[in-house]
């Protein structure tokens, strides 16, 4: 009987002790569900290496530009980040770029972002596939910055 | 001297006799009989015959009686078995009383055990350098520091010509770049930069990447 009892309190009290490890871990996946990834793309006319993934881009920015020969991506940062949350993220050499998520709809994300001598553009996209926006930045070695945005995963509401 | 006394009434007179040596006549009896024996030589020859039967217990046919406690003596008594009965309560009184406090600990210590077992069970379970680790089981040696595994370091931003150089944590750059399509996004307001440059919005098509494009000034 008393054994019948201890065991029903250990595992009511090894239930009751995983439960809030639980809630947490789920309250902070719900807190962080969004990962905001950006590349620094730096395009130059001194070489003509493309990077394999930046093939596409290249090709479209060269219609723009079509001295840019060498695309490369020069720097990648990631944060979490929830809805309506602003942060910053390094790019090359001393700039940044200001994201902030404003919301989530029908697999969609608004996003505002501030590139380093653009103003700020405000757009709706799906996730898990990169935003370019092509800056007026020119590192120290002339190199053209070129962003690239994007946010994953989305839910559905 | 008649076989049946008066004294004696329900006795005979040897009985009496044998009554007054053993000491169960009342004090009346006992008087009365004295008396008698004050005067009859015969009756006194008769109680020193009977006595005669045992001289070595003479002590036997005086009449003992115990002295009756006086009221210290009973006080006494009365507070050495107050003394010796309250220790032996209050001990079992002690006694149980750990009994439960020993119960009481054991149903919260164990179940309380047995979840921490649980948790850390869990922990090593789910943990990589846990029970499966080749690891694990070994002593852990102070002097090496201690490196945190990948999983327990995220990398926010590198270059990428820096990737190869991490020694622990993932790159966030996983590879496959994927742009978005013309179906994909929709640009909203543009604000100008600070030097009213506002950059050019290409939609894109189905052959072509929607971006945003600022084009530098052109030096005239």
């Amino acid at each position: 009987m008393y054994a019948t009892l201890r065991l029903l309190s250990a595992v009511m009290l090894a239930f009751l002790a995983i439960l809030p490890l639980r809630a947490d871990e789920k309250k902070q996946n719900g807190d962080s569900k969004i990962r905001v990834t950006v590349l620094a793309i730096l395009a130059t006319d001194k070489n003509k290496e493309v990077e394999k993934e930046l093939k596409e881009i290249a090709k479209e920015v060269q219609k723009k530009e079509p001295s840019l020969t060498g695309f490369k991506i020069d720097r990648t940062s990631t944060k979490s980040m929830k809805i309506g949350q602003k942060e910053k993220f390094p790019l090359s050499e001393e700039t940044e770029v200001v994201v902030i998520l404003k919301e989530e709809e029908d697999h969609r994300i608004s996003i505002t972002i501030k590139p380093p001598t653009v103003g700020a553009i405000s757009y709706s996209c799906c996730c898990g596939k990169y935003f370019p926006v092509v800056t007026r930045y020119q590192t120290k070695d002339q190199s053209r910055l070129i962003i690239a945005v994007m946010v994953k995963p989305c839910t559905t509401k | 001297m008649t076989e049946r006394d008066d004294d004696c009434r329900h006795l005979t007179w040897p009985e009496c006799i044998a009554g007054y040596v053993d000491c169960e006549l009342d004090a009346a009896a006992s008087s009365r009989v004295e008396a008698k024996l004050q005067v009859d030589a015969a009756s006194r020859e008769a109680v020193e015959a009977q006595r005669a039967f045992a001289p070595s217990n003479s002590l036997l046919w005086s009449r003992v009686e115990p002295p009756a406690p006086s009221a210290d003596e009973w006080n006494r008594v009365k507070a050495s078995v107050i003394a010796a009965a309250v220790p032996q309560y209050a001990a079992w009184r002690t006694s149980k009383t750990r009994l439960w406090r020993y119960l009481l600990a054991a149903i919260v210590a164990v179940p309380a055990s047995v979840a921490a077992a649980v948790l850390l069970a869990m922990s090593i379970m789910h943990s990589p350098n846990g029970a499966n680790s080749p690891d694990a089981g070994k002593e852990p040696n102070a002097e090496v520091f201690a490196v945190l595994a990948p999983h327990e370091v995220e990398i926010e931003s590198v270059r990428n010509s820096d990737i190869p150089l991490l020694v622990v944590g993932e790159s966030p750059f996983q590879g496959g770049v994927t742009f978005v399509s013309y179906t994909d996004v929709k640009v909203g307001p543009v604000q100008p930069d600070s030097d009213g440059m506002v950059p050019q919005v290409e939609i894109g098509n189905s052959t072509s990447t929607p971006m945003i494009y600022a084009p530098l000034a052109r030096v005239p």
